[in-house]
C-alpha cells in the first residue's frame, strides 16, 4: 500500500469511527443480546429501560433472569410495596423459561403468601438458578421452602438464606450442581436426603447454620465442601462443649472458616482431600478459664485437625489457629508433621502469631510455595495476661532463633506488604538466608496499604539486597 | 524464554479476514477460543483465509488483543484482571461492536465481559441519562411515557443517577 493510500484508509477509518460514536448502536442489537445485557441488572433497572423507546417498551417482559433486591427504608409499608412490585412484575413477565430467579428481601410471616406465589411462578418456568435471601429478624418467622420445590428436574444452582428446608419426603434434584444454605436450621436427616437426592451435586456450602452436631457428607459427587461458622440455638445448654463432626469421604476441597462458638471441630474420613482451608475460631463465653493457662481444648482441636490434614497438598491456615499454635510452641509441645507443598498463611504477622508461624513452617518441611496473606480478617486469641507475661519474647528476633525452615521453598508471595508490618522484613531476611532453591519473591499490596513511593521501594530493595542469600538465583518482584 | 519447552510441538497459524478486507495471522491455539473458529478448524475449512464478514478491522484488532491476553500461559490472573478493566473502558459503541463480534465468534468470556460492562453503564441511571449515553432518541410522546412510568411506579422511585459517566 502506498503512503497516500494508507492515509486515505486512515481517514476513512476516522470518519467511520466518528459516525459510529453518534449512532444508537444498542437498540440495533438483536433482542437476545439486549436481554443478555439486561441479565446483569436488577429488575427495577430492567423495567426502567421500557420507557427508552417503543423498541424497548415490552422487551423486558421476555427477560429470563429476574433479580429483585430490596434496598429501601426499614418499614413495613415499603416492604409491602416491594412485595407487590414483585407480584405485578411476575404477572407481566412472559419468559419461555427462566435462567435465574433471585430475591433478596426483608421477610416476615405476613409475606408468606407473596413468596409462595413467586415459588409457584418459578416452578412452572423451569428455573435453573434460584437465589432466595429472605432476611428475617426472628428465628420463629423463617420461611419454609414449600413441598413443591423438593422435586425439581431443572434446578442447577440453589442458594438459600434464612430459609428452612423441611422436606416431608425425599429430595429429588437430579440436575443440581451447586447448593448453598445459609442461616438455616439443619439436621442430619436433611443432609442425608441431600446426599441421596442430588447425584450431580459438586459444591456444597453451609454458612452460619445451626442445630446440627455432624455434617456427614456421604455423597460420591460432592467434591467441594465449605462450612462457614456453625452454632447452637439452645443457649441454655451452656455446660458442655459439643463436638461437631465433619465426614467428607469423597470431598477433595474443604474450607472450614468462621465462628464455631463452643463447638469442637473433628474431621473424619477426609482421605480424598487435596486442598484444605482452615480459618476457624472458637469463642466459648467463659474464656476466662484460660487465665489459668489451660489451652488444652483449643490445642487438641487444632492438633487433631492438622493430623487429619497431614496428607493434604495445599493447605491454608488462619490467624486464630496460628495463635493456638503459638501456645504449643511456647509450651514446647509438638505440632503434627505436614506434607503440604503449597501453604497459605492468613496472618497479620502480629507478635503473638510469630511463634505459631514458626512451629508450623518447621512442621511443613516440603513447602515449595508459601503465600502470606496479610489482608484477611484478624481474630485475636485470648491468651490472658498471665501467659503473655510469663512467655514474653522479642518479636523481631524470633525468626533468627529458630532458623531451620523453608529449606525447599521456591516461591514466596506476600499480599498486603505495605500495611506497615514491623516483622515482615526480618521474616524475609530469614527466608533469604534459609531457602536454598528460592526462585521468586512477589511483593504485592492490598487496598488498605499505603501507596509506596519510589523511596519506599528503594528502601526495601536496598534492605533486601543487604541480606545474605542461600539461593543466588532468587528474584524479588514488586507487583501491583 | 519460558515457552522453549512447549514449542517442540508444531504451531499452526490461521488467517482471519475482517469485513474491511484486512488480514490477520494468528496462532491456531489462540484463535480457537472462538468456538465458531474452532468448529471451522475441526470441519477443515481453515486451510485458506477465514472471512469474518460481520467483524470490522477495528473490532477484530480488539478481539485478537483480548484472545492473546487470555490464552498466553505467561499472563497471571492479576495481569488479566487489569487488562480486562482497561479493556472495558473503551467507548460504549466500541464495546457494543465487540459484544456483537464476541457473540458471532462465540467467545463466551468476552461476551460476558462486554455485556456486564454495558449493563454497568445502565445501572442506577435515569432513562434520560441512558438515552444520552447510548444516543437513543425517544419516540414516545410525553403522555405515553408518563403512562408507562405509572404502570410500575416502584421502578422509577428512589435516587437515580443523572450523570453520564
Amino acid at each position: 500500500m502506498s503512503e497516500s493510500e494508507e492515509e486515505e484508509k486512515a481517514d476513512l477509518l476516522h470518519v467511520k469511527r466518528l459516525k459510529t460514536e453518534k449512532t444508537d448502536r444498542i437498540s440495533a442489537l438483536p433482542d437476545s443480546l439486549i436481554l443478555h445485557i439486561l441479565s446483569f441488572l436488577q429488575m427495577d433497572e430492567v423495567i426502567r429501560t421500557g420507557v427508552l423507546t417503543k423498541r424497548w417498551h415490552l422487551l423486558w417482559t421476555s427477560a429470563q433472569t429476574l433479580i429483585f433486591s430490596y434496598s429501601g427504608p426499614h418499614d413495613y409499608g415499603t416492604y409491602n410495596k416491594f412485595a407487590t412490585f414483585i407480584d405485578d412484575t411476575l404477572l407481566r413477565c412472559q419468559p419461555s423459561k427462566l435462567n435465574k430467579f433471585s430475591v433478596d428481601f426483608i421477610y416476615s410471616r405476613r409475606f408468606v403468601r407473596h413468596v409462595n406465589k413467586w415459588i409457584a411462578f418459578i416452578k412452572n418456568k423451569h428455573v435453573e438458578e434460584l437465589n432466595l435471601h429472605l432476611r428475617s429478624r426472628d428465628l420463629n418467622e423463617i420461611y419454609n421452602l414449600p413441598e413443591l420445590m423438593y422435586s425439581n428436574m431443572c434446578l442447577r444452582d440453589l442458594y438459600l438464606r434464612h430459609c428452612n428446608l423441611v422436606p416431608k419426603g425425599e429430595i429429588n434434584w437430579p440436575s443440581l450442581r451447586v447448593l448453598e444454605i445459609g442461616y438455616a436450621e439443619l439436621n442430619q436427616d436433611f443432609i442425608k436426603k441431600i446426599c441421596f437426592g442430588c447425584p450431580a451435586l459438586e459444591s456444597l456450602k453451609f454458612r452460619s447454620c445451626y442445630g446440627i452436631g455432624c455434617f456427614n457428607i456421604d455423597s460420591k459427587s460432592v467434591k467441594k465442601l465449605v462450612i462457614k461458622g456453625c452454632w447452637d440455638d439452645d443457649e441454655d445448654d451452656n455446660e458442655e462443649e459439643k463436638e461437631l463432626g465433619i465426614y467428607a469421604r469423597n470431598v477433595t476441597s474443604l474450607e472450614i472458616s468462621g465462628h464455631f462458638h463452643k463447638k469442637i471441630l473433628v474431621l473424619q474420613d477426609v482421605k480424598a482431600l487435596v486442598d484444605a482451608k482452615l480459618n476457624v475460631y472458637r469463642k466459648p463465653d467463659e474464656y476466662i478459664h484460660n487465665y489459668e493457662g489451660d489451652f488444652k481444648t483449643d490445642q487438641n482441636m487444632v492438633k487433631d485437625l492438622l493430623v487429619s490434614l497431614q496428607h493434604v497438598e495445599k493447605l491454608s491456615i488462619g490467624t486464630w489457629c496460628l495463635q493456638v499454635l503459638t501456645t504449643l510452641e511456647m509450651r514446647t509441645l509438638s505440632c503434627p508433621r505436614m506434607r503440604c507443598k503449597y501453604l497459605t498463611l492468613n496472618t497479620h504477622m502480629k507478635k503473638w502469631e510469630l511463634p505459631g508461624i514458626t512451629i508450623l513452617l518447621q512442621s511443613c518441611p516440603q513447602v515449595e510455595t508459601l503465600n502470606i496473606d496479610m489482608t484477611s480478617h484478624f481474630e485475636e486469641y485470648y491468651f490472658g495476661s498471665y501467659f503473655k507475661k510469663c512467655n514474653d519474647f522479642s518479636g523481631g528476633n524470633y525468626w533468627i532463633s529458630r532458623p531451620c525452615w523453608v529449606l525447599y521453598l521456591k516461591t514466596l508471595r506476600i499480599y498486603g506488604f505495605w500495611g506497615g508490618n514491623e516483622y515482615i522484613l526480618s521474616f524475609l531476611e530469614v527466608v533469604l538466608k534459609n531457602a536454598m532453591v528460592l526462585e521468586k519473591i512477589f511483593i504485592g499490596s492490598s487496598k488498605n496499604d499505603w501507596i509506596p513511593t519510589d523511596a519506599d521501594y528503594r528502601r526495601v530493595a536496598n534492605k533486601m539486597l543487604s541480606f545474605p542469600r542461600s539461593s543466588k538465583d532468587a528474584v524479588i518482584l514488586f507487583t501491583g | 524464554m519460558a515457552e522453549a519447552s512447549s514449542s517442540i510441538t508444531e504451531k499452526f497459524f490461521l488467517t482471519l479476514k475482517s469485513s474491511d478486507g484486512d488480514e490477520f495471522v494468528l496462532e491456531e491455539s489462540i484463535a480457537i477460543q472462538s468456538i465458531t473458529i474452532k468448529n471451522m478448524v475441526e470441519d477443515g475449512c481453515s486451510s485458506s483465509v477465514i472471512p469474518l464478514s460481520k467483524v470490522d478491522t477495528e473490532t477484530l484488532i480488539k478481539v485478537i488483543e483480548y484472545m492473546k491476553m487470555h490464552s498466553s500461559t505467561s499472563s497471571n490472573e492479576e495481569e488479566i484482571e487489569n487488562f480486562d478493566k482497561k479493556f472495558v473502558s473503551n467507548s460504549i459503541n466500541t464495546i457494543l461492536n465487540i459484544l456483537e463480534a464476541a457473540n458471532f465468534l462465540d467467545i463466551n468470556n468476552l461476551l460476558e465481559l462486554c455485556a456486564e460492562a454495558v449493563a454497568n453503564r445502565i445501572k442506577n441511571k435515569t432513562p434520560e441519562a441512558v438515552r444520552k449515553i447510548f444516543n437513543i432518541t425517544s419516540d414516545f410522546t410525553p403522555e405515553e411515557e408518563a403512562e408507562i412510568r405509572n404502570e410500575t411506579p416502584w421502578a422509577f422511585e428512589g435516587n437515580l443517577d443523572h450523570s453520564l459517566d
